[in-house]
Order: structure tokens, then C-alpha cells, then sequence
């Protein structure tokens, strides 16, 4: 019985279809839930953070979490979900900076960001004096170890489907801002 | 008086049981008292220390949670090695969507704690040496997670151990010493009681109430020494009344011996005089009673003399009077002037002579002969077999000279042929009696009175009936009549003894009874019911 030219060539669209679309969509499931994950351990993070008091003149000012860079893993829509809950008291406010120039701009009008993390890229446009100023009050995250290298204090490095959290102890050292020793039990040294 | 008797029966005794008693139950409550307050404290201590440590495990537990870090978390628990006392340990991370979610166990491996939900011991709970307490986990005051320990304290037991040997060792020591102390002090505080008992004792013994109890000092034995020596003064003072009391009465009893003995003399004179005046008066008595019975038999002669003085008297004349026509007739026939038809008138004067006499004189000796029957009677105690009918007329024909000078009438209701064998002398006085009675009293102020005597005998037994219709008595004088001395006519002639004699006559001589009936105006009668006799002699 012969076949329909036309049947047989959607057959082979959709079989290549089915080849080629699968894996990126389990790939972007696999990103958003990272992200998901990412943006939950920033949140916990910040419970385990202690800032100098100068940090916080009022009872009741915000937990400022800055995010650095271009969004495109969606992590700013995570983290907005918890500013509905508290870190050590505090109500928890979300910023996006798409670039180093306005992170460096806004930083002081905006009173400073708390938790700083950096998506890659704009980070390395940052000076090291520039960063050296900044985790003066920051807890500056990244994602990677170079990240750590480049002056950051805290990674959350993805490793089999899990975030280690690697810190860089002269970062830290240098900083105002205290990591609880707790945490630093469970987190690795750059 | 023995006061060592039973080992718990002197008050030392019991003073030191007391004290042992008082010291072991105050050991022993304060002993186990402290005890439980020890072990409580120690077992607070022992929770209190856990709790502290596992707030700390807690605290650097809650990253690993919050960032489930069963690894570490694992590692963590392995800490617990240095706790012996741990023997199980888990925790558990509290999920939003799951719950409780198992993290991580020690020691590691094996099944880890799932019959009981472990939130129940958030409260801990000793059972004995086992302790079981969940901590929560918490940040932020947010429950993040659970620790659940379960601890073995050997130390709580060994500590209980150690605490009882320490209390049973003091409890000793202490005993001891309370021993030791009561037996060093029963005998100062005793003291006073034993010279108390003491002297009681000497004085139980020796009855000497002028002993007294030392009263020195100023406590409650000296009290009871000063009541006691109160005691002893009445006591000395009652017992000296009652010696006097006794001497008195000694002295009392032995006058009243004497006047007793005295009394006695007294008495046994008394009754020596009245035995001998009732000697005398039975002697009386019975001389009365035999002079009424010779009265009675005098009369009885009086009457029976003046019965014959008149046959014999028509006797004698008409024996003088034909002594004299025989004196007529010799003296005529010595002057020979007796003549035939003298002769006759002489033959017919003498035969009516002699008849006179003959029959006067046997007149007489029927009258002697009718005497001497009731003369003998009266006189006799012989017991003879009488014609009843026969011997009443005789009786009556004894009493002739006092019946004829009345009136009265005497019927006499007895069967012809009764024959009876009895005390025929008793029973002619007994109706004497009983006649001269109604004559002299019954019918006074009657002038025709009846007497009437009934005898009859049934199955050998006599019933005489004896009445008249004169005055009679009252009952005063009738329940007295057969009282010996007993009469309305004292001093007229009546003696007091018929009525009596008659009594005695029917009780003794007839062995029989008798009864009286009687009213005022409406006659005596006198009721005799006696045995015939066999061959029987009566005294």
C-alpha cells in the first residue's frame, strides 16, 4: 500500500520534532527549578547572616535582596514569593539592578542592598574597589567560583542537582557583614 | 510488784522504744523526704543537662535542616558518642507539603523511630532510668524541625543506689546515737520515778503510810512526788481513823461479847422461867383440865346421887316404914293381940313394901349401873365396841338431873343397830360437854331449846353432828372457841377448858377432827368426823 508523500513528511517533523524539543524542555524545567532552589537558599541564607548594626537604623526597616545582572532563569519572580515571610524579623524586599553602573548608582540612594547576588557577567565590571566597598555591608552571592576569586564572599555552586555553598574566607574576613558559624559548617571553602 | 516483766513493760522501756520509735520515723520520713527531693533534683539536673545539649545540637542542627543537610546532619548526630547516656537520637525536618521528614539517626543506621509520634515527648518523661524528650527545632520561632533523644541514665540508678546506702548508713549512725542518748538520759529523767517507785514499793510492802516520795525540783515528777506525798497524808490519816476505827470497834465488840454473854445468862434464865411457868401452866392446864373432868364427872355424881337419893330415899322409908309395921306386928304378937285380918293388913303393907323397895332399889341400881358405865367411860382410855344408840341413851340418862330441871328437848337420830368400836369414854364427854355447854351457855335466856345428835358411819368412818337452836356466837368468838381458857362466863362458873378438852378428846383420843359452825341467834352445831377404831388402845 503506498505511502502519503505528505503523511510521511510530517511524520518526519515530528519525530525530529520530538527529538530536538524534549531535552529543552526538560532543560528548562531543570533551570527553573534551580532557580527556585537558588532563590530559596539566598531566603535562607539571610537567616544565618548577621549585618553590623549600623546596617539596620530601624526596627523597621527591610531586608534589601538585590539581584545584579540580566534575569533570564526568572530568579527575580522567586524570590518576590518570599517577601511575604520574614528573615530574623524583617520584612523582605526585592531589587533588580541590570547593570553594574546602576547597582553602583542607586546603591547609595537606595540605602544599600543586603544581600547581593550577581547573575553572570555584570559582575566583572565591577572594580575591586568598587567591591571592596560593597561587601563592606553586602553579602555579595554569585554562582560561581570565579565569583569568589573575583572578591565575591559566597557561591552557590550547582552540583548534581544540588547547591553547595562555597565561601571565600578572605572575602568574608574583610566584610562587616558575619556569616553564623553554623552555616559556615555546612558550607565549603573556596 | 515486778516492773521488768516483759521487755516493753517498764516506762524506761517504753521511754526509750519511744524515742527510738520518734528518731526512726523522723529519720525515715526526712531520710526518704530527701531522698526524693535528691533523686528528683538529680534527675532535673540529669533532664536539665540533656535539654542544654540538645538546645546546642538544636542550634547547629537547624542549617542542615533549613538546608537539608542530612550529611551533616548525620555527622552532627555522631556527636553524641561522647553521651553515653544517649542511646538513640533522630531528627526530623518539619516540611511545609510532607510533614515530618526523616533526616538523619544515631547511631546510624537501623530503623529509626517510627511507633510513636515523637512530638508526644516534647513534655519529657522519665520511666525509671529511661528519659524520652523531643526538642523542637525552631528559627525565627518557626518549628523547622524536631530532636528526638532517648537517654538510659545509669548514673539516676546508681545515684538512688548511693543515696539509700547513705541514708540507711545515717539512719544507723543516728539510731545508735538516739540509743545511746536515751539510755544515758532515761536514767537523769527517770530517776525520780524510780525513787517514786520505790518508796511505793516500800510502802506496799511494809504498810508504812509515814514514808513520803522526794518532792525536790521543779518538774513534772516533783509534781507528781508532791501529789503522791498529798496522797500518802490522807492515806496515813485515813489508815489511822481506821485502826482507831478498828480498836474501837474491837473494844466495841468485845463489851458487846460480854453484855451478849451477859444477855444470854440473862435470857437462858428467862426461858428457864418460862419453861418453868410453862411447865407450871401445862401443869395448870392439865390440873384444870382433869379438875373440869372431875367437875364434870362431880356433876355427873351430883346428878346421879340426887337421881338415886330418891329411889333409895323411897326405899329406905318404905324399909322403915315396914319396920315399923313389923315392930307393929311383933309387938301386937308378943302382947297376943294380933289378930288375922292385922296379920293381913301386916302381909300387904309389907309385899307393897317390898315392892316399893324393890322397885326403888332396882331403879337405883340401874342408875348406878348407867353411872358406872359413863363413870368408867370418863374415867378410862379403853377402847370397846358400843351400841351407839344404847350408849347415848345412857349419856342421857347421865345428864338426866340437869335436862329434867329445863325444858329442852334432846333428839337423838342414830340407827338402832349401829355398832362402833371407838373411845367410848371421850366421845360420852365429848356430848357432855357438848350438852352442859348448850345448857349453860347455848340456851341461856331459851326456854325450850332442841339439841339434836346425829350420828352416822360410812366406809369405817364416824360423822357425829351435834347442834342446838340457842344463841349462838359471832365469829370472833368462834374462831376462838376452841381456845383453852376461852369464855363468855368467866366468873360464873365457866372455866374456859370444855370446848377445848373437847377438841383435844376428838383429835387425840378419837383421832379425828372436828369443826364448829355457828351465827349469832342461829345456833352451834359441831361437825365430828373420826375413824372407827380396829383393835387399837388410845393412850
Amino acid at each position: 500500500m503506498p505511502i502519503c508523500r505528505v503523511c510521511y513528511f510530517r511524520f518526519i517533523l515530528f519525530a525530529l520534532g520530538a527529538v530536538f524539543l524534549c531535552p529543552s524542555v526538560n532543560a528548562a524545567s531543570s533551570v527553573a527549578k534551580q532557580t527556585k532552589l537558588t532563590a530559596a537558599v539566598i531566603y535562607q541564607i539571610s537567616r544565618f547572616v548577621s549585618w553590623p548594626e549600623s546596617t539596620f537604623s530601624h526596627q523597621g526597616d527591610v531586608l534589601l535582596i538585590c539581584v545584579l545582572g540580566k534575569d533570564r532563569s526568572g530568579l527575580l519572580p522567586q524570590l518576590q514569593h518570599f517577601t511575604s515571610r520574614k528573615s530574623k524579623g524583617r520584612s523582605i524586599k526585592i531589587q533588580s539592578f541590570r547593570t553594574s553602573n546602576e547597582l553602583l548608582e542607586k546603591q547609595s540612594v537606595a540605602g544599600g542592598c543586603h544581600i547581593l547576588f550577581s547573575m553572570n557577567g555584570e559582575w566583572d565590571q565591577l572594580s575591586d574597589s568598587e567591591i571592596q566597598l560593597l561587601r563592606q555591608k553586602t553579602l555579595l552571592i554569585g554562582r560561581t567560583r570565579d565569583f569568589l576569586k573575583g572578591g565575591g564572599m559566597l557561591a552557590l555552586i550547582l552540583v548534581k542537582s544540588k547547591i553547595n555553598i562555597v565561601i571565600n574566607p578572605d572575602a568574608l574576613e574583610g566584610s562587616d557583614v558575619k556569616l553564623e558559624s553554623r552555616l559556615r559548617v555546612l558550607a565549603k571553602t573556596l | 510488784m515486778k516492773y521488768k516483766s516483759h521487755i516493753f513493760s517498764s516506762f524506761k522501756a517504753k521511754l526509750i522504744g519511744l524515742m527510738i520509735s520518734v528518731t526512726f520515723i523522723s529519720l525515715l520520713m526526712a531520710s526518704v523526704g530527701l531522698t526524693v527531693v535528691q533523686v528528683k533534683s538529680f534527675r532535673n539536673s540529669l533532664e536539665s543537662s540533656t535539654l542544654s545539649n540538645m538546645e546546642i545540637l538544636s542550634f547547629n542542627l537547624i542549617p542542615m535542616l533549613v538546608f537539608d543537610d542530612s550529611d551533616s546532619a548525620q555527622r552532627l548526630l555522631t556527636s553524641l558518642k561522647t553521651r553515653p547516656a544517649v542511646k538513640e537520637a533522630e531528627v526530623y525536618r518539619l516540611d511545609e507539603l510532607e510533614g515530618l521528614v526523616f533526616v538523619a539517626r544515631y547511631p546510624e543506621g537501623g530503623e529509626h523511630y517510627v511507633h510513636k509520634d515523637i512530638r508526644e515527648y516534647i513534655t519529657p518523661e522519665f520511666f525509671g532510668e529511661k528519659h524520652y524528650l523531643t526538642h523542637p527545632i525552631l528559627l525565627d520561632r518557626e518549628t523547622v524541625g524536631y530532636l528526638y533523644v532517648y537517654s538510659v541514665f545509669d548514673e539516676l540508678g546508681r545515684f538512688q543506689l548511693e543515696i539509700i546506702g547513705t541514708v540507711v548508713v545515717i539512719m544507723i549512725v543516728c539510731l545508735l546515737l538516739a540509743l545511746i542518748i536515751a539510755l544515758k538520759y532515761q536514767a537523769i529523767l527517770l530517776r525520780p520515778l524510780r525513787l517514786l517507785v520505790d518508796v511505793t514499793e516500800e510502802i506496799s510492802i511494809n504498810k508504812d503510810y509515814s514514808l513520803r516520795a522526794d518532792s525536790t525540783g521543779n518538774d513534772e515528777f516533783s509534781h507528781l512526788a508532791l501529789g503522791f506525798n498529798a496522797m500518802l497524808d490522807e492515806i496515813e490519816t485515813h489508815d489511822r481513823q481506821q485502826r482507831q476505827a478498828k480498836l474501837d470497834i474491837r473494844q466495841l465488840n468485845m463489851g458487846l461479847e460480854e453484855t451478849v454473854k451477859k444477855r444470854t445468862v440473862a435470857l437462858e434464865l428467862a426461858n428457864q422461867n418460862l419453861l418453868a411457868t410453862l411447865d407450871q401452866l401445862s401443869q395448870s392446864k392439865n390440873k384444870l383440865v382433869e379438875q373440869e373432868k372431875m367437875a364434870s364427872l362431880g356433876g355427873l355424881v351430883a346428878g346421879i346421887a340426887h337421881e338415886i337419893n330418891t329411889p333409895v330415899g323411897i326405899g329406905v322409908t318404905a324399909v322403915s316404914h315396914m319396920g315399923e309395921l313389923v315392930a307393929q306386928l311383933e309387938s301386937e304378937h308378943r302382947a297376943k293381940t294380933l289378930r288375922p285380918q292385922d296379920l293381913d293388913r301386916f302381909l300387904v303393907n309389907a309385899n307393897e313394901c317390898v315392892d316399893i323397895t324393890f322397885n326403888n332399889l332396882g331403879r337405883a341400881a340401874d342408875l348406878v349401873k348407867s353411872f358406872k358405865q359413863v363413870a368408867v367411860d370418863q374415867s378410862s382410855d379403853s377402847v370397846r365396841t358400843i351400841l351407839m344408840a344404847d350408849y347415848l341413851h345412857e349419856i342421857l340418862m347421865s345428864l338426866r338431873p340437869q335436862l329434867k330441871k329445863t325444858e329442852h328437848k334432846v333428839e337423838l337420830q342414830c340407827a338402832p343397830g349401829l355398832k362402833v368400836r371407838c373411845h367410848a369414854g371421850a366421845l360420852s364427854q365429848i356430848l357432855t360437854n357438848f350438852i352442859m355447854n348448850s345448857l349453860i351457855h347455848g340456851f341461856e335466856g331459851v326456854d325450850k331449846g332442841v339439841i339434836t345428835i346425829s350420828i352416822t358411819k360410812r366406809d369405817q368412818r364416824i360423822s357425829l353432828t351435834y347442834s342446838d337452836d340457842g344463841i349462838g356466837m359471832d365469829a370472833d368468838a368462834l374462831s376462838r372457841i376452841f381456845d383453852p381458857f376461852y369464855t363468855t362466863r368467866r366468873g360464873h362458873g365457866g372455866s374456859g377448858l370444855g370446848a377445848h378438852v373437847v377438841y383435844n378428846l376428838v383429835t387425840q383420843a378419837l383421832n379425828g377432827n372436828v369443826v364448829a359452825k355457828s351465827e349469832l341467834s342461829e345456833g352451834l352445831s359441831f361437825e365430828i368426823d373420826f375413824p372407827e377404831r380396829e383393835n387399837h388402845v388410845v393412850k
